[in-house]
C-alpha cells in the first residue's frame, strides 16, 4: 500500500503477539495487491481494462470491496464515487500536473457508480461503458485495516490497532488498559505533521480523515487537492478536514471522502442518519462536531484557530 | 576554665564536622521538589543546642552552611542565603523556645518548632530573591511545612536517642 | 533508650503540637487546591520550553526572549496581548486582546497559551489525518 502501515497488538506474549502481526501484514499486502489502480496485474485494472467490454472474473475480496464503495455511493448520493478513477488519473499530485477543463468535462460521462455491474453469483463485475475506471483509493484503507484486525483476533490478539495511513482501526484497550486515544490531524498547512485539534477516546471502532492538506499542489495561486468532487471533477472545496467515526473503517475511509465533497450540513446529517460521529472544519474554519461527541472528544490549543460551533 | 574553652572548640569542631557531611550528603540526594530535604542536620544543631547550649550551636550552624555552600558550590547564591537564613532561624527558634519554656516540649516538640522556622524562613527567602510570585509559593507551602513536620519529628526522635546516650557519657565519672 | 521510651518521653505539647500541624497543613492543601484549581493561567514558552507560569487575574507586563530577540507581552484584566515583537509579519501582535487559546509567534518561536499550552500534551495512540 502507498503508505505507512503501522499495527500494534497488545498481548503477554511477544510470539503470539509477532504472529499475529505478520499475518496482518501479508492480509493487507494481499489486499494492496488485489486492487492496485497502478499496477496492471491487480484485478481492479483487469476489470478496468475490460471496460465496456466483457465482465470480469475477481475475488471474494474485490467484491466485498465494490459493494461496500457503492453502499457508500448511495449514502452520500454519489459524492462518494470510485468511478472517479477516469478523472483522477488525468492529475499527478506529485508532478503538480492538472487536466484541462475540457478534459475533465469529456471524461465527466465516464463517472457513475451506477454503472458497475456486480454479478454475485458468479462474482463478476463489469462496467458499462469503455472508458470508465474505478480506482478503489479512497476505501482499500479502511477496508484493509478492518481485515487486519479481523487477522488480528483470529490470532488471538484482545487489544490492538491498526494504522493505515490515517485509517485507524482500534479494539479492546490500549497497553495501559485504557481506551485507545486518537488524535486529529491539524488541517493547517503550516502546522507540523503531529499536530492534532483533537484527541478522541474510542474502543471497537474506526476513525477515518479526509482532509485537503494530505496531497496537493498549488498551481496559478490555486490549490488542487486530491478529493475530487465526482459531479464536478473539480477539487471539493467546502470542507478542510472531515473526520469520521463508526464501526467499520471501510465505511469511515468512505464516508469521510464523501462528506468532503458533500459539505457540513449534508455530512452532519448523513452521520445522525447512520448512527455515526464526526468532526468537520469547512472552508470558513467552523469547526463542526456531532452533540454525542462534546463529552468524548478532548481540544488542544491549536484548534483556537477555528471557530467551534 | 582554658581547659574547657579548648574542649568546646574541639566539641563545635566536631559537631561542625558531622553536621557539613550529613548537610552534603543531603544534598547528594534525589528530591521530589528543590530545596525539599529532610534537614537530618539540624539533628547536630538540637543536641548542640542541648548539650552545649545556644552558642555552641549558632556557631555550628553558621560553620555548617558556609562550608557545605561552599563544598556543593553554591556560595554565595541564593541556595546559600536559604541555607543560611533556615539554619539561624531553626536554631534561634529552637533556643528561645527551651529558655522561655523550658519544660513543655521534649526534643521531638523541639525539632518540629525549628523545621517548621526553617522551612517558614526559606520559603520567604525563596520568595524574595526566586520566584517572587504568590500564588505558587503559598500552593505549595503547606506541602514543605507538612513535610516538615514529619522529618522534624523523626530527627526529634534521632536526636532525643543520641542525647541520651551522649549526656549518659558525659556524666562525669 | 529505646523508641518505645523516646514516644513515651514526648510531652502531651509535643504531640498537639504535632497533630495541629499536620491537620493545618491538610486543610490548607485542600483550601488552595479548591480555590486555585480554577484559576486560570497564563503559560509561556519560549523556544519550546516552558519559561513563565502566570495569573491571567493579575495585570502584568513580560518581556521574553525569543529566537529573534525580546517579545513583549501585556496582561490585564484577565486578557492577554502581544505589544512587542521582533518578527517581521506582526502576525502575532494583530491578533490583539485573546481571553482563551493561544496567541504563537511562529518567527521568535514564542507561545503563550491561556491555560496549558498542549501540543504533544495529549498522549495518543495515533493520529487520524
Amino acid at each position: 500500500m502507498n503508505t505507512i502501515v503501522s499495527i500494534t497488538a497488545v498481548s503477554e506474549s511477544k510470539d503470539k503477539a509477532e504472529k499475529a502481526i505478520k499475518a496482518a501484514f501479508d492480509e493487507i499486502n494481499k489486499i494492496q495487491k488485489l486492487t492496485d489502480f497502478y499496477s496492471g496485474k491487480s484485478e481492479i485494472s483487469l476489470i478496468n481494462k475490460n471496460a465496456g467490454v466483457s465482465p470480469v472474473k475477481v475475488s471474494g475480496t474485490v467484491i466485498e470491496i465494490l459493494e461496500k464503495a457503492l453502499d457508500v455511493s448511495e449514502k452520500t448520493k454519489g459524492s462518494f464515487d470510485i468511478t472517479i478513477g477516469a478523472i483522477s488519473s488525468l492529475y499527478d499530485f506529485s508532478k503538480n500536473i492538472k487536466p484541462s477543463n475540457k478534459e475533465i468535462l469529456k471524461r465527466l460521462k465516464y463517472v457513475n457508480y451506477k454503472n458497475i455491474i456486480i454479478d454475485r453469483k458468479n462474482q463478476t463485475v463489469f462496467l458499462k461503458k469503455k472508458g470508465m475506471l474505478i480506482d478503489t483509493g479512497g476505501i482499500t484503507k479502511g477496508y484493509a485495516s478492518d481485515k487486519a484486525a479481523e487477522v488480528l483476533k483470529i490470532n488471538g490478539i484482545k487489544s490492538g490497532i491498526i494504522a493505515v495511513g490515517g485509517e485507524i482501526h482500534a479494539f479492546g484497550t490500549n497497553p495501559d488498559n485504557k481506551l485507545w486515544k486518537i488524535g486529529i490531524k491539524d488541517p493547517d498547512p503550516n502546522s507540523e505533521e503531529n499536530d492534532i485539534i483533537a484527541a478522541i477516546e474510542l474502543s471497537d471502532s474506526s476513525i477515518s480523515t479526509s482532509g485537503d492538506y494530505q496531497r496537493f499542489f498549488i498551481l496559478d495561486g490555486k490549490k488542487y487537492h486530491h478529493i475530487l468532487d465526482p459531479k464536478t471533477g473539480m477539487p471539493a472545496d467546502l470542507c478542510r478536514s472531515v473526520t469520521v467515526i463508526g464501526k467499520e473503517n471501510s465505511m469511515t475511509d468512505a464516508l469521510a471522502t464523501g462528506i468532503f465533497v458533500l459539505g457540513p450540513e449534508e455530512g452532519i446529517k448523513i452521520l445522525k442518519e447512520n448512527g455515526l460521529n464526526g468532526v468537520i472544519i469547512d472552508k470558513k474554519n467552523n469547526l463542526i462536531i456531532t452533540p454525542e461527541l462534546d463529552k468524548k472528544i478532548e481540544f488542544t490549543s491549536n484548534c483556537s484557530k477555528y471557530n467551534k460551533s | 576554665m582554658k581547659l574547657t574553652q579548648l574542649q568546646n572548640k574541639y566539641q563545635i569542631a566536631l559537631l561542625s564536622a558531622f553536621a557539613i557531611g550529613i548537610h552534603s550528603i543531603e544534598n547528594l540526594l534525589p528530591s521530589p521538589i528543590p530545596w525539599l530535604r529532610f534537614g537530618f542536620a539540624n539533628i547536630i544543631t538540637l543536641i548542640a543546642l542541648y548539650i552545649y547550649g545556644f552558642r555552641a550551636a549558632f556557631t555550628v550552624t553558621l560553620i555548617r552552611t558556609f562550608i557545605s555552600s561552599l563544598i556543593n558550590g553554591t556560595f554565595p547564591g541564593p541556595a546559600y542565603l536559604m541555607s543560611l537564613g533556615g539554619g539561624i532561624a531553626a536554631t534561634i527558634s529552637m533556643w528561645l523556645i527551651i529558655y522561655l519554656i523550658p519544660h513543655l516540649f521534649s526534643a521531638v516538640g523541639i525539632s518540629v518548632i525549628g523545621a517548621f522556622f526553617h522551612n517558614t524562613i526559606q520559603i520567604f527567602i525563596a520568595y524574595l530573591l526566586l520566584i517572587q510570585c504568590l500564588e505558587p509559593v503559598i500552593l505549595v507551602s503547606p506541602l514543605i511545612i507538612l513535610a516538615g513536620t514529619i522529618a522534624g519529628t523523626i530527627n526529634g526522635i534521632v536526636a532525643e536517642f543520641v542525647i541520651a546516650n551522649l549526656k549518659n557519657q558525659l556524666k562525669p565519672t | 533508650m529505646n523508641l518505645h521510651q523516646i514516644v513515651r518521653n514526648t510531652t502531651k505539647a509535643d504531640r498537639i503540637l504535632i497533630l495541629f500541624l499536620i491537620i493545618f497543613c491538610f486543610s490548607l492543601i485542600i483550601f488552595f487546591n479548591r480555590i486555585f484549581s480554577n484559576k486560570p493561567s497564563i503559560h509561556i514558552y519560549s523556544e519550546g520550553k516552558e519559561v513563565y507560569i502566570l495569573s491571567l487575574n493579575e495585570n502584568n507586563q513580560v518581556n521574553i526572549k525569543g529566537r529573534l530577540g525580546i517579545t513583549t507581552i501585556e496582561i490585564k484584566d484577565k486578557k492577554v496581548r502581544f505589544i512587542s515583537s521582533p518578527c517581521k509579519n506582526k502576525l502575532c501582535i494583530k491578533q490583539g486582546w485573546k481571553d482563551s487559546g493561544s496567541i504563537i509567534c511562529l518567527p521568535n518561536n514564542v507561545i503563550v497559551s491561556i491555560g496549558e499550552y498542549r501540543k504533544g500534551g495529549i498522549e495518543i495512540d495515533a493520529i487520524t489525518k
